[in-house]
């Protein structure tokens, strides 16, 4: 044992002060881990999307008509799966108090810049308006569901950051005289937006720089579910040759337990991923309906809509 | 003139940058493993930024997310899981200079410490908070922190025995 302890030893009355010393020489020249900034702002998007969808306010038409369902290759998580060509695969508490009184980072903790730069997105169909996607909405959802609100999601960035970062349309519908049973949201982003980011982190080729992946596996989405959530079921979308492009996936989760359904798709550079739940505006998410107004296959059938990646900046 | 907007993103990076160190070093302490404070910190960090308004209008953020951190850990400790972000490898998290003996000593007492009792060591030992303070934040009375204090610092005495030995500590025994 290398032990580089060197100061005078405590005397038998000063335990508190020989275990301070010990937690100080023992801990102050540790880091935390560079991929931490990312992958916690990751998980931090991927609960806040969650938590919106349970605060806003919704109504959706108890009465939908049954959509088609654009043409897909599914496999399903939870092995209940029956789709063609599928291989079956297997909450803030904080206070204010008293800092610590340890001294902040030491000097030579890098700081992983670069690592952020894949938070930014470049120009492209994502960018399109609020005013835009919820024309598309409007027309994209099934008969019988009317959409009497959407608005940003982004309310709480920058007005800069808005076209490049995230985009998101939160329709509300209800049909004439039917009681409120649920909302849907539809949000368009580049296929790096940390939202879909909640894969492990690996290194470079380098070692200097961790990369991500834009996983949209089911493996990810179950691996990366916060306590409370839980994961009814996941199929992924493949293309033609057989690769993941997307998934569906049912969740519930929270003390109401609330029901979302969830339409991951890989679109051009991008994705477009669509939720519908079972919850009304309560603060809690309460559920209001047994069931999320839409089905997954609507879901899907409106988020492979080519209109929501027609946009050119 | 213009001014400069920072996004709620940038704000929080720029914020877990600079406070990650000392959160994961208590999250550390707490969790007696580095990747279960990994989890830990990602977690707490992850409602943070949820609440990023309010953590930001504290007085003092960091302070903030350090309670989180706290919270989180108390609540989660009966339901520890590995359903947080997995992280392929573990990070690089100590510099040159470190001393990893001397921490494989220290976290290897505070595991044999009761969760309860290793958070009074750490609130009380790390970041120096009087027993009143202790107190508020566990949820107990001060005789409860006192005694706690008392019981894991005869652990710790133990436990940490060799660390005191005379090559180490020159010029002391006990």
């Amino acid at each position: 044992m290398s032990i580089k302890y060197d100061q005078p030893a405590p005397t038998p009355e000063s335990d508190e002060q020989f275990v301070r010393d010990v937690l100080d020489n023992a801990m102050s020249e540790t880091r935390a881990p560079h991929h931490l900034p990312i992958t916690a702002l990751a998980m931090g998007r991927r609960q806040r999307a969650r938590r919106r969808l349970s605060v806003t306010a919704a109504t959706v038409a108890a009465s939908v008509l049954v959509v088609s369902t654009a043409p897909a290759l599914v496999r399903n998580a939870t092995g209940t799966g029956d789709a063609p060509g599928g291989t079956q695969v297997a909450s803030d508490g904080g206070q204010t108090s008293q800092a610590p009184s340890q001294d902040p980072a030491p000097s030579s903790t890098p700081t992983p810049a670069t690592d952020f730069k894949i938070a930014d997105s470049p120009p492209g169909w994502w960018d399109m308006t609020v005013q835009q996607m919820e024309q598309i909405g409007v027309a994209s959802l099934p008969e019988g569901v009317v959409v009497d609100e959407s608005r940003s999601l982004n309310d709480d960035v920058s007005p800069a950051d808005r076209s490049a970062f995230y985009t998101a349309l939160r329709a509300d519908a209800d049909a004439d005289g039917q009681p409120s049973t649920g909302q849907f949201d539809i949000r368009l982003a580049h296929k790096m937006n940390p939202v879909f980011l909640v894969g492990p982190p690996k290194r470079d080729g380098t070692g200097d720089r961790y990369t991500y992946v834009d996983d949209l596996t089911c493996a990810v989405l179950l691996a990366a579910a916060s306590a409370g959530e839980d994961v009814v079921s996941c199929e992924e979308i493949l293309d033609s040759g057989g690769e993941v492009i997307g998934r569906r996936s049912k969740e519930i989760y929270g003390p109401a337990g609330s029901v979302h359904l969830e339409v991951d798709l890989r679109r051009d550079g991008g994705v477009v991923t669509g939720t519908v739940s079972n919850t009304s505006a309560s603060p809690d998410g309460i559920a209001i309906s047994p069931e999320a107004p839409l089905t997954l296959d609507q879901l899907e059938a409106i988020v492979r809509d080519d209109a929501w990646t027609s946009y050119r900046p | 003139m213009r001014r400069v907007v920072r996004s709620t993103d940038e704000e929080f990076t720029a914020f877990v940058v600079a406070a990650s160190p000392q959160l994961h070093r208590k999250a550390w302490l707490l969790t007696t493993s580095s990747a279960a404070a990994d989890d830990l910190l990602q977690t707490a960090l992850a409602k943070a930024y949820v609440n990023w308004r309010r953590v930001s209008n504290a007085d003092d953020p960091t302070a903030y997310v350090s309670g989180i951190v706290m919270k989180t850990f108390l609540s989660d400790r009966r339901r520890r899981s590995s359903s947080e972000l997995a992280v392929a490898e573990i990070d690089d998290v100590a510099s040159a200079s470190d001393d990893p003996a001397l921490r494989l000593t220290l976290l290897a007492a505070l595991r044999t410490l009761a969760p309860l009792d290793r958070a009074v060591v750490v609130l009380r030992y790390w970041e120096d908070r009087s027993v009143e303070e202790t107190a508020h934040t566990l949820g107990l009375s001060s005789a409860a922190v006192k005694n706690r204090s008392l019981r894991a610092l005869a652990v710790l005495r133990t436990e940490l025995d060799d660390v005191r030995a005379p090559t180490l500590f020159p010029g002391g025994t006990r």
